[in-house]
């Protein structure tokens, strides 16, 4: 607390010398500009009155003209001093009016100050939060699971010959249960990472990353025949990790998704875009989806096949959207029931996301 | 001293994991070879020859595998006190933890730990790994000098 106090005086005297400065030189020209036309008044006075006083009064004494030079003089001066006076006057409720307006304004960016602080806690003390929570699922919510399964399994093997058939699927459900569940924290936890880490951002080849992601999804290809169409695609900005893997969740759901199909098509390309984005599309001859449910692909843990036809905890398209988002850019999907689909992803060009 | 059996030393405080990483162990005949410290302070304790285990025998364990999260004295401040230990800091040290999250694996890897295993949920793949541990760091590996069955061979 003591240090954030120092910031903010330091903030405001800074503040308050920079107001100062050109001020104090404003001060002294206006006290300049009324001495300078008394004094002109004045010169300008004594010169009339030497001459009318020649003209009208040539025979005036020595003594007389002095006492009328005098005389004179006083007027002037008088006139001179009532135009300085009613300046300074000018200038001093002109001065104390900026004063008080500064005050205001320095009690303003006080408060503002305050305010915005007050935020940074809040949202530090949430930040903290949301770190403290995951850590304890990831170290405390995982341990009763791995228990559960544990003993499932060590009553499997002790007495497995001895139980029926409807008694043993049991025992399977019961770990197959505490299996996905561990799944599902797993996901959870990569889904808030991905939403908590520091990004490293480059600019780097996407159509190398496709590249690489199409050669780490071999596997899934085996026994596969798939056509891939791929554009070439340009280089963009952002981090490489977080962007390989929202398409590595893309193309293979691409590949997931076509599964029933004799001969699957998978096509990944650019799509015409504004001038200050990039628009990538990954389009698949699979099964596709209904409209309908467009809003609720990118969803947490949202599926829309039931897990014997396809596989999954509903994470991927999740973890997608939360990696453009992070970019700055935006997802979106078309398709139809049993027509394919199609997943756009935009990327600024210049990052204004984080 | 008929026992040339590299000894390893569980930090654990859940009494099922404890169960079941011997169980796992069991396999190879490890088990006997494990001494259970429930704490981190019981676990230094052990490794000092300090308070009950003033008159434990000589020798380090092959291998100390850690949990991270433990009463007392957390498993993180154990690795840094082993690692500060003169007669202790080239101890193979694994962590064998629930936790994924990357400031435990990058802090433990930063304190010089041997190896950081993330505790399977899916038993198969918990016994494989715990396992896995137990075989490359009590037979496979050659541990430093001073450790138990191995202090007189070396020299």
């Amino acid at each position: 607390m003591q240090d954030e106090a120092e910031i903010e005086d330091n903030s405001l005297s800074g503040l308050a010398t920079s107001v100062s400065e050109p001020r104090r030189s404003s001060q002294n020209t206006r006290l300049a500009v009324p001495l300078l036309i008394a004094a002109i008044i004045m010169l300008f006075g004594m010169s009339i009155f030497q001459v009318v006083k020649h003209l009208l009064l040539p025979n005036v004494s020595l003594a007389e003209s002095n006492i009328i030079t005098v005389l004179f003089s006083s007027v002037v001066a008088t006139i001179a001093a009532y135009f300085i006076l009613r300046n300074r006057q000018a200038l001093l409720e002109q001065t104390l009016k900026e004063i008080a307006e500064r005050k205001r304004a320095e009690a303003e960016i006080k408060a503002l100050n305050k305010d915005m602080e007050y935020h940074i806690v809040q949202l530090e003390s949430a930040n903290k939060e949301l770190e403290s929570f995951s850590y304890s699922v990831s170290h405390d919510l995982r341990a009763p699971l791995r228990h559960i399964s544990g003993y499932v399994e060590l009553l499997l093997k002790n007495v497995s010959s001895a139980l029926d058939e409807k008694s043993l699927r049991y025992l399977t459900t019961i770990s197959q249960s505490a299996n996905r569940m561990g799944l599902l924290i797993d996901d959870l936890l990569t889904f808030s990472r991905i939403g908590r880490i520091e990004m490293q951002k480059t600019k780097f080849s996407l159509d190398r990353l496709v590249e690489e992601v199409v050669d780490d999804l071999e596997d899934e290809t085996k026994g596969r025949e798939i056509i891939w169409e791929r554009g070439p695609l340009p280089d963009v900005y952002g981090d490489r990790s977080l962007m390989k893997l929202a398409f590595l969740n893309l193309v293979a759901n691409a590949i997931k998704f076509t599964t029933p199909r004799k001969q699957a098509r998978i096509e990944i390309g650019t799509a015409s875009s504004a001038d200050d984005e990039t628009v990538v599309f990954i389009r698949d001859n699979g099964v596709g989806f209904n409209m309908k449910y467009a809003d609720k692909l990118f969803g947490v843990f949202q599926r829309l096949h039931s897990p014997d036809q396809f596989e999954g905890t509903g994470i991927g398209l999740a973890n997608v959207q939360r990696v453009i988002h992070r970019h700055g850019g935006k997802t979106w999907a078309e398709g139809e029931v049993d027509g394919g689909a199609t997943f756009y992803i935009s990327i600024p060009k210049s990052i204004k996301g984080e | 001293m008929g026992t040339e059996l590299k000894r390893i030393l569980l930090v654990e405080d859940d009494p099922r994991d404890v169960e079941l990483i011997l169980e796992s162990l069991g396999d190879y005949n490890l088990a006997n070879e494990v001494v259970v410290a429930r704490d981190g302070e019981e676990a230094l304790d052990y490794l000092c020859c300090r308070e009950t285990f003033k008159s434990r025998p000589n020798g380090n364990p092959a291998v100390v595998l850690l949990d991270l999260k433990l009463p007392k004295i957390s498993g993180m401040e154990v690795l840094r006190q082993i690692r500060s230990d003169q007669k202790l800091k080239m101890m193979p040290v694994v962590i064998l933890t629930s936790s994924r999250e990357e400031k435990d694996w990058v802090e433990s890897y930063k304190l010089g730990v041997n190896a950081y295993v993330v505790k399977p949920v899916d038993f198969h793949e918990f016994v494989k790994a715990v396992k896995d541990v137990g075989a490359f760091w009590a037979v496979v590996n050659e541990p430093p000098p001073g450790s138990v069955g191995k202090v007189k061979k070396g020299k």
